[in-house]
């Protein structure tokens, strides 16, 4: 029994899960509709543009010396307008549209990246710069010439862009399965069967040690903040299709939430330490729980406080139970 | 393990006997831009009233900002919900088609209020005016202001907004009528009442011969208004426009403004359950006829074309009523 209680309380992938699955049955039991097939399937679409910004921000915060990421939801919605614009005004095939719209978050994360690793500024300064850049290089993409100097919304999509968006197989919204899944299973190889893993945790934990050992922090630096363009451009993709709109105001205060889930998911704010079974289990953590009090009727003003209420909580509450587990 | 035994069946048992209570009633949902805005309180207020009399479920839920992929988010669990009628006034009136869409087959009535959107799937949109009522409206009060005669100008917001150019043609489609007035020119002020302080104090130096002004949305009504009584204006210069009470009445009652104009929130919330209840009912809509609607003051009217139900003719605030609406 002690070693049960031990273990939850040192592992926190396993505190989450049992979190997780408290939440799950108060739901399951006390609000209609949640536990079908339907609702379950249906809600995971909406942790998906989340859930890749908090793993870019998990990324970006592993790698150590103030990493922290806030310019995702900026470049979510930059790519977003790209896509849009591309597609809807200038007539370019979508495809096409899709890989420059990506190749520009790519582009982004890496001018953070050299910013961060080459220049030496801090992160919080470099990406809350490019927090306000990106964020106003999607204001003037998103001017349209035929309503004067106002940024618009486009809206005029073909109906095949839709399919990563609102697509189901077997129910399963298309893009949890072939692009959130997939992004979960690669980065759990990169982090924790390639030596590119043992570099980041490296970086992170002990800079010195590892620029002693031969590793190059200025390399996997650059290379997380690009893979967090990578991973907001993905998202602004998604985000795209699924509502049919490409607007210059999404994405808005995403960062915040990504940062919080990412810490919730037991990622170290001061680097090193985190894994990605954590943010997961946080990203459907707070998934759940805003479909279950959404279903449940509970008035928004309370589910804009509940993340900040889980966080603290549950932090809270494991630091408690490992004060008392030494007496 | 006994004790959970009787725990669920206690639960069990609570459900059972709440549920029945519970599918009687239609359950109507209305989804405004965002929730905690004085004007979208009003038209909440007016659904549940609404609900009270016709015996129905009211749920009014929405983002907490103007936000438009939790719009959609928020429709979508309505639908899981198993709601019978589904009302929105869309952030962006493209993005929640798709969700729209699915309400529609899934047999739940949709429904737009307050602003239009996903016009192909929508079954009725619930207007508060109709644009060019709207526009003779302002134009008429305008000119009983001025005594139909002097020079006048016009300071809209955004100079791309639809609805706003909109009711500008109508407005000078009516000046056809006071030939002894005259517009001098149109100015944009952002959705700004610095902005349109600013800019009303620039004409007021600019035209000396100015008689009235309309300030053409709810931040530049007043902000005209307040720019008239900053340069001492007022007795000279009129101003007439589109806000909300609680920010024209201070210069109703200083007299700078006579009478303004909108249409009344709590009418347009409780028309939205009405006819979300009337088409759950299995009526239909005839074109042209006006319906009694016990609940408001006005008489909608059905339009076929448009597939909308029009509240009535705009609404006129002025010193004899305004105390009655300074809620929103």
């Amino acid at each position: 029994m002690k070693s049960v209680f031990n273990q939850i309380v040192e592992n926190r992938m396993l505190f989450l899960l049992i979190l997780f699955l408290i939440l799950f049955v108060i739901f399951s039991v006390g609000v209609r509709g949640f536990f079908t097939f339907y609702n379950l399937t249906n809600m995971t679409q909406y942790g998906v543009e989340l859930g890749l910004l908090a793993l870019a921000e998990m990324l970006v915060i592993l790698s150590g010396g103030g990493g922290i990421d806030l310019s995702v939801g900026s470049m979510l919605t930059l790519v977003a307008m790209v896509i849009g614009v591309l597609i809807g005004r200038a007539g370019l095939n979508p495809s096409l549209s899709i890989i420059i719209g990506i190749l520009a978050g790519l582009g982004m994360g890496c001018v953070n990246g050299i910013l961060v690793s080459y220049l030496r500024i801090l992160p919080l300064i470099v990406t809350l710069a490019s927090l306000y850049i990106y964020k106003s290089l999607a204001l003037i993409v998103a001017v349209d010439p035929r309503f004067g100097p106002n940024p618009m919304p486009v809206s005029n999509f073909p109906e095949n862009f839709y399919f990563v968006g609102q697509f189901r197989v077997g129910g399963i919204p298309f893009q949890v399965l072939f692009i959130f899944l997939p992004v979960i299973l690669i980065l759990y190889f990169l982090l924790e069967k390639h030596a590119f893993g043992r570099y980041l945790y490296g970086v992170g934990s002990n800079e010195k040690a590892a620029l002693f050992s031969g590793i190059s922090v200025t390399r996997v630096r650059l290379v997380v903040y690009t893979l967090a363009g990578l991973l907001s451009a993905l998202s602004g993709w998604i985000i795209t299709s699924r509502i049919a709109s490409a607007r210059p105001d999404i994405g808005l205060g995403y960062e915040m939430q990504a940062i919080t889930i990412a810490v919730l998911g037991g990622v170290n704010i001061k680097g090193g330490e985190g894994t990605i079974g954590g943010v997961v289990l946080g990203v459907a953590i707070i998934t759940l729980l805003y479909n279950g009090m959404q279903l449940a009727g509970i008035h928004q003003i309370w589910q804009l406080g509940s993340l900040g209420l889980v966080l603290v909580g549950s932090v809270f509450l494991n630091q408690l139970l490992l004060a008392r587990r030494k007496f | 393990m006994r004790k959970y035994g009787i725990f669920l069946i206690v639960i069990v048992l609570f459900v059972l006997a709440f549920s029945p209570m519970v599918l009687a009633k239609y359950k109507i949902a209305f989804v405004p831009k965002l929730i905690g805005i004085p004007y979208f309180n009003a038209m909440e207020e007016g659904g549940k009233k609404a609900a009270q009399d016709l015996d129905v479920e009211f749920i009014y839920t929405g983002p907490v900002t103007a936000d438009v992929a939790k719009q959609i988010e928020i429709v979508d669990n309505l639908i899981t919900q198993g709601v019978d009628a589904i009302a929105v006034a869309p952030n962006d009136p493209a993005a929640i088609t798709p969700v729209l869409k699915k309400a529609k087959e899934k047999g739940i009535v949709v429904m737009t209020s307050d602003t239009d959107g996903a016009e192909d799937i929508r079954d009725v949109f619930v207007n508060q005016a109709l644009q060019d009522e709207i526009g003779y409206t302002v134009m008429d009060e305008l000119a009983k202001a001025m005594n139909e005669e002097g020079e006048f100008a016009i300071v809209s917001c955004g100079p791309t907004a639809w609805n706003l150019n909109t009711w500008i043609l109508y407005e000078l489609q009516r000046l056809a009528n006071y030939p002894k007035m005259k517009l001098v020119t149109i100015r944009y002020a952002e959705e700004d009442v610095q902005m349109a302080i600013n800019v009303m104090l620039d004409l007021i130096n600019a035209f000396p011969n100015l008689k009235g002004v309309i300030g053409q949305c709810s931040t530049s009504a007043p902000g005209v208004a307040e720019a008239i009584e900053q340069a001492g204006k007022s007795g000279q210069i009129v101003a007439t426009g589109l806000s909300v009470p609680s920010m024209m009445a201070k210069y109703v009652k200083s007299g700078t403004v006579k009478s303004f104009v909108l249409w009344n929130p709590v009418d347009l919330g409780y028309l939205t359950v009405w006819a979300a209840k009337y088409l759950l009912d299995g009526n239909q809509f005839e074109d042209g006829k006006e319906y009694e609607v016990s609940g408001i003051s006005t008489k909608p009217r059905y339009i076929a074309k448009d597939r909308m139900l029009v509240l009535g003719p705009p609404k006129v605030f002025d010193a004899s009523n305004i105390d009655d609406f300074m809620f929103f």
